[in-house]
């Protein structure tokens, strides 16, 4: 299976990615026309920065799925067609054990329906993630996870070794 | 946490009562922008067309060129270009409307007068008018004509107060290099038109160019506005006041003026003062004028008013809830000001055409109503002190007795009393023998970025330790004020051994009965002239060209367009500029180097980038050493 | 090769999705003592609050129970256990053979026992049962409500009530709310909050007596004072639903016994959820950790365990969000400094700001560089960095220190150098 992988030493911060993942989840899908959208669409990957090193950072798809775990009302579940945990909009009631639990801090609450929202992968796009797309220095890419080198996944990962 | 805010006691103190009011700072601002984008933060990320904008990977794994083709050296130094030329810009504006003022006056047109008359005649010398026999005020409408002639240059000769106010040897420099300008606003002009697509194309021309806006600001801008302003209100003496939050009174009045211009804070001081009563029925002791920023220093170096605080803790000044109402002319006013203030009482005024904010009161000065304006403004902040709310009232009890008003005159002043007939030679014979290692200008702001004050202060105490003499201005000023660096009590803590003698034996011949301070403060940022005269008068003195003296520069905190042009000029003048915040230049490596190591072969100084203090001092004690060395002095 | 399963919720019904994972074949019985497919306890004051529609209370979808090739009992509740032939018996004599069975059953809610505790609008409130014949009350026009009790499940109670228009007033008998969850001063914050929403709290207020002839008139919260009053919610916590397992030779302590594996001192019997008592790895001792997560996860863990496969349950934690008219505050671990002699190591960094008219609040509890707790109002953003620290058990890294500060680091100059 493809992942987003993520080469944070090539990561400048400048947010592309998190402005091509809001984009792709507008009503639009075009930059001018989602910023006048009534509900304004809400990034999925947040560029973090941690010891002088930059990550962009979306839903890992932890295999112990701590959110999966903590959702009460049953939205935030594995789909069963993709493999993916995805959360279910219509079935979330906002109480936030999810983002009490994602050790990644990935989920975001959407102000305006007081539901969370998380990477889905670019679900709309047919799977075809935006943020890789946008990142101007190649520090994001889908590929086959035996095609990335293992140091590709040090960083973030190494210091967050021994959480979880 | 709060620690790698600020170092300022009073700032700490006053953080958390930020955060329970609801203020939101400079601090959780710069928080919330993290991590701030690489692209622009390298400098390679350009903006100068509507096909753009353009970016350059810097490691190459996407594009080398933007859109029209040019490269990473190319977008890097277009951008410094436009950074130093808007920064040249806001001196040079400045400069210009206090030349405006000093006709006005000599014309009997508005109500200011000519305050300092040996001033003028000094400038005019320099600039090669005859002075017996005239007025003051024909005197200094000649001396208009000359700073007009310069703006309405339209051929091809050079600034007129450059050349009659800069080195002979570093004219030379600049010529060989076709650098000298002609007439500022078209130097300006045409660097803003050689940054638009599809023009320059040769990043060494464009570095050389970007030099030429160093000029401008150093001869059209700080030197012609100081001079200006010392001639209408008088060229600073030593002075003694404060500084810090703790010169706030919580039973007076509170006016704090804010921003660059004396045409206005001199004014407000004025009339404060004449409605000292007004405030007294308003139930309050009196009225307290101080300052932030360079209208802070202004107001300092000639009338002894305190210092609040500077550039950074600039919200942090109406945390107090003392402040009645901060008036504004032009520069370094965070907007955020008018948001923090709503959480308070404090009235904030605007009063330049350029420089409006939504929710503060606009009264507009103009050279022709300044005491109307000005007594205007006294009487809001009279007004507002009745709106006071005493339980959201906390002055940090931090403040430290300073020593200011080092301009040239009062420097060669008080060496006159070492020698009356050569007053530099005291100065430079303890140079020479090494009780003085060599001197250092810190300048400019605070960032961010950095530590408020941090590198400012720790960098000068390793100097001073090493014997070197420090001159400051602007913000960096008003760090080294607030951590005890300009008092007597200042030279025993931090001064090396020989640097102590020497600032005793002068303190005690101009009769101080105490050392003089270590670091002098020469004033506002337009006052970064004062240390070009004086660099220019030792090299004069030593005849020896500028770039050769064992001397460095320092913006350790530097934020605005106007520092990296005063650095710029700095470097034009052959000295080696530190710059303790990365500018938005490492993108292109090539011009990277061009700046801190190529430029000293062409124009004598480089600039030094380093955001470690320790290090930063050690740099620069080097580049004094090496330079004394090839002047075979002792070091 | 069958298993019985006791008990449809969060453990339950994990327990039961990871044996299917593993084992498509194999019979699967579930036994519930009510009569719902798997719903979320935890949502009920949802659907009293008028948030959601009773429907939306169901966890999984209506052929999950087929898909999953499901035999589910409803109705059946379970009092006998016969471990020497491994047959479960329900009250109306019904029996069922198990090769493995798991025992979710949960927790019972506490009951007052004051005078008049057995009118018809006094209530507990843990099953879709109790929220639907509350909600006929609300529906009858109830105007006023007293909750009995400062819990979570109270104030969630109460909250919903206030929401559906009530009057509402909260008794709470120690001088805090929340205080297995919050410190005093987050506590307080949320207390305010309430309040400016319409909440009425008498800390420090025992109920004496439910007054009314055949309906509930008002409380008796001292001998001369009487609140009025047409509903009562009662919320005086929940014990493991342990008791009527006694006698049929299990281990129990505060609730049944496990070892690390989640199988009780009987073999091929194991428990998850709130029934359980395992071992609180920030506590550092055995306890019941009543929470939804803990009843997942544990429940996922017996049953992969039960499948056959080896895999450890490392422990439980106390943590805790609630969320209420805008601030939401979340908990996790050790939340209040314990006396400051006995335990020197100990230290914690508290924040306070306002923020648009709201508190943010922040308190970390350390022990050494360990992080122990936390107790977050109002910025409850990226929360979950915070339980993972604490969940790290080991002392952190100065970077992962300031992931604790919530704050962003900064790149500029040491990437660039
Ligand atoms: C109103 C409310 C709000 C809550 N809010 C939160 C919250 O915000 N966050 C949080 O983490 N937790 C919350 N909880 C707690 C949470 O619901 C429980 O921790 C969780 O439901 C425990 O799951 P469980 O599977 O262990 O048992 P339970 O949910 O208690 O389910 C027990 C199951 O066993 C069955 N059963 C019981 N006895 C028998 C028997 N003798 N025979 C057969 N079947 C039997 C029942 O029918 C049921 O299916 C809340 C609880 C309530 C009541
Ligand atoms: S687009 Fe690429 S370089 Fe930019 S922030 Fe995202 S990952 Fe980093
Ligand atoms: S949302 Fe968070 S917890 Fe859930 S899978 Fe993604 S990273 Fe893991
Ligand atoms: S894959 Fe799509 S949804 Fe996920 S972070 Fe990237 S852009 Fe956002």
């Amino acid at each position: 299976m493809r992942q987003i992988l993520v080469r944070s030493e090539y990561c400048l911060g400048c947010k592309s990615c998190e402005l091509a993942c809001a984009v792709a989840h507008s009503t639009s899908k075009t930059l001018f026309e989602a910023i006048n959208e009534p509900m304004p669409p809400q990034k999925r990957v947040f560029v973090e920065s941690s010891g002088g090193l930059n990550f962009p950072l979306q839903c890992r798809q932890c295999l112990d799925s701590p959110c999966v775990h903590a959702c009460m009302s049953g939205a935030m579940q594995f789909d069963r067609a993709t493999g993916l945990i995805q959360v279910d909009e219509h079935k979330c009631v906002g109480c936030l054990m999810c983002v009490m639990v994602c050790p990644f801090g990935v989920i975001a609450e959407l102000p305006d329906t007081h539901r969370v929202a998380k990477c889905d992968r670019c679900q709309d796009l047919d799977y075809d993630p935006a943020c890789v797309a946008a990142c101007p220095t190649k520090a994001l890419e889908f590929v086959e996870v035996r095609e990335f080198a293992h140091s590709g996944r040090q960083t973030f990962l190494d210091q967050m070794k021994g959480v979880n | 946490m709060e620690s790698q805010k600020s170092i300022d006691p009073a700032v700490l103190e006053l953080l958390p009562k930020a955060a329970l009011d609801g203020v939101e700072t400079v601090w959780d601002r710069h928080e919330a922008q993290q991590p701030q984008c690489g692209f622009g933060s390298l400098g390679v990320c350009c903006r100068h067309c509507l096909q753009g904008p353009c970016r350059i990977d810097p490691f190459g794994n996407g594009p080398k060129t933007g859109i029209c083709g040019a490269s990473a050296d190319v977008i890097v130094t277009r951008n410094l270009l436009m950074h130093v030329a808007a920064g040249a810009a806001a001196h040079v504006d400045h400069a210009y409307e206090v030349v405006e003022a000093l006709e006005l006056a000599a014309k009997g047109e508005i109500n200011y007068s000519i305050a300092d008359e040996n001033k003028l005649q000094q400038v005019a010398k320099r600039l090669g008018l005859e002075i017996v026999g005239k007025s003051k005020e024909d005197l200094a409408l000649e001396v208009v004509e000359v700073a007009y002639a310069d703006i309405a240059n339209h051929g091809k000769k050079p600034v007129q107060w450059l050349m009659a106010n800069a080195p002979k040897e570093r004219i030379a420099v600049w010529e060989s290099l076709g650098i000298v300008p002609r007439n500022p606003d078209r130097e300006i002009r045409e660097a803003m038109h050689q940054v638009t697509m599809g023009m320059d194309a040769d990043p060494v021309n464009l570095v050389l160019a970007t030099a030429k806006q160093g000029l401008v600001d150093g001869y059209s801008g700080l030197k012609l506005a100081t001079d200006m302003q010392d001639i209408l209100f008088g060229t600073p003496a030593p002075v003694v006041t404060e500084a810090n939050l703790g010169v706030l009174k919580e039973d007076y009045v509170n006016l704090i003026v804010h921003g660059h211009v004396p045409l206005l804070s001199e004014k407000i001081v004025y009339w404060a003062d004449k409605l000292q009563d007004e405030a007294r029925l308003a139930g309050a002791q009196g009225i307290l004028v101080s300052g932030i920023c360079c209208s802070g220093n202004e107001v300092l170096m000639r009338k002894g008013i305190p210092l609040v605080t500077n550039f950074l803790a600039q919200e942090i000044a109406i945390v107090t809830g003392a402040i009645d109402a901060m008036v504004v002319d032009v520069q370094c006013i965070m907007p955020s000001l008018t948001q923090v203030a709503s959480c308070y009482h404090t009235e904030i005024i605007t009063t330049m055409p350029i420089v409006k904010m939504p929710g503060a009161t606009h009264v507009p000065f103009t050279l022709e109503n300044a005491d109307e304006a000005a007594q205007e403004i006294v009487r809001m902040s009279i007004t507002a002190y009745g709106r006071r709310n005493p339980h959201k009232v906390k002055i940090p009890n931090y403040k430290r007795k300073i020593m200011a008003g080092f301009s040239v005159e009062a420097i060669i002043g008080a060496l006159s009393t070492v020698d009356p007939v050569q007053p530099l030679k005291p100065l430079v014979d303890n140079i020479v023998n090494g009780n003085i290692l060599g001197v250092v200008a810190t300048v400019g702001c605070n960032n961010v970025q950095v530590t408020q004050d941090l590198l400012h202060v720790e960098l000068v105490k390793e100097l001073l330790k090493n014997n070197v003499l420090v001159v400051a201005t602007g913000c960096s000023a008003h760090a080294l004020a607030k951590a005890g660096l300009m008092n007597s009590e200042g030279t025993e803590a931090y001064a090396g051994e020989s640097l102590k003698a020497v600032l005793t034996a002068i303190g005690q011949a101009a009769g101080l009965g105490a050392p003089l301070p270590p670091v002098l403060h020469m004033g506002s940022c337009v006052d970064n002239s004062r240390i070009g005269d004086l660099v220019t008068a030792i090299a004069e003195y030593l005849n020896v060209d500028s770039a050769l003296l064992p001397v460095a520069a320092s913006a350790p905190e530097l934020q605005h367009d106007k520092a990296l042009s005063i650095g710029t000029w700095a470097v034009t003048m052959g000295i080696t500029t530190h710059l303790g915040v990365v500018p938005p230049v490492l993108g292109s490596k090539a011009v990277t180097k061009l700046l801190t190591q190529g430029l000293s072969d062409v124009i004598g100084g480089k600039f030094y980038i380093e955001t470690d203090a320790k290090k930063a001092a050690e740099g620069l004690l080097e580049d004094i050493r090496a330079k004394r060395k090839k002047l075979g002095l002792p070091s | 090769m069958s298993y019985i399963i006791v008990g449809n919720s969060a453990a339950g019904l994990f327990a039961i999705e990871e044996i299917r994972r593993h084992d498509t074949k194999s019979e699967i019985i579930v036994l519930t003592a009510e009569q719902e497919p798997s719903y979320s306890r935890c949502l009920i004051t949802y659907f009293l609050a008028g948030e959601i529609p009773a429907s939306q209370l169901y966890l999984r979808d209506v052929d999950f129970a087929a898909r999953l090739n499901l035999t589910v009992v409803y109705g059946a509740e379970v009092t006998e256990i016969d471990s020497a032939h491994q047959i479960v018996r329900s009250a109306d004599g019904r029996e069922w053979h198990y090769s493995k069975l798991l025992l979710a059953m949960g927790a019972l809610a506490n009951k007052l026992s004051i005078l008049g505790d057995d009118l018809p609008e006094v209530f507990t409130l843990r099953t879709m049962r109790d929220a639907l014949a509350i909600n006929n009350i609300l529906e009858q026009g109830a105007r006023k409500a007293i909750v009995i009790g400062g819990g979570l499940v109270s104030l969630k109670s109460a909250y919903a009530l206030r929401k559906r228009g009530l009057e509402v007033t909260v008794l709470v008998s120690s001088g805090q709310i929340l205080s297995q969850m919050l410190d005093a001063k987050a506590a307080d914050i949320i207390q305010e909050h309430l309040r400016a929403n319409g909440l009425r709290f008498l800390l420090e207020t025992e109920a004496q007596a439910i007054t009314g002839q055949n309906h509930v008139q008002g409380v008796l919260i001292a001998p001369e004072t009487e609140l009025d009053a047409d509903l009562v919610i009662v919320g005086k916590g929940v014990r493991p639903n342990s008791e009527k397992l006694r006698g049929f030779g299990f281990n129990i302590g505060l609730g049944l016994q496990v070892d690390s594996y989640l199988e009780t001192n009987i073999s091929n019997i194991y428990a998850a959820g709130d029934i359980t008592e395992t071992w609180d790895f920030v506590r550092q001792k055995f306890t019941v950790n009543a929470t939804w997560p803990n009843a997942t996860t544990q429940g996922r863990i017996a049953g992969a365990n039960m499948y056959g496969r080896q895999e450890v349950y490392l422990g439980s934690l106390g943590l805790n969000s609630v969320d209420f008219f805008g601030l939401s505050a979340m908990s996790a671990g050790i939340t209040k400094l314990l006396k400051k002699e006995a335990h020197e190591d100990w230290s914690q960094t508290e924040n306070l700001k306002m923020l648009g008219g709201l508190p943010i609040y922040r308190n970390l509890i350390w022990q050494g560089d360990v992080l122990k707790g936390f107790v977050l109002v109002g910025d409850t953003s990226q929360c979950g960095v915070l339980t993972a620290l604490v969940k790290a058990g080991q002392p952190l890294t100065q970077t992962q220190k300031n992931l604790t500060k919530g704050k962003r680091g900064t790149l500029a100059v040491g990437m660039m150098k």
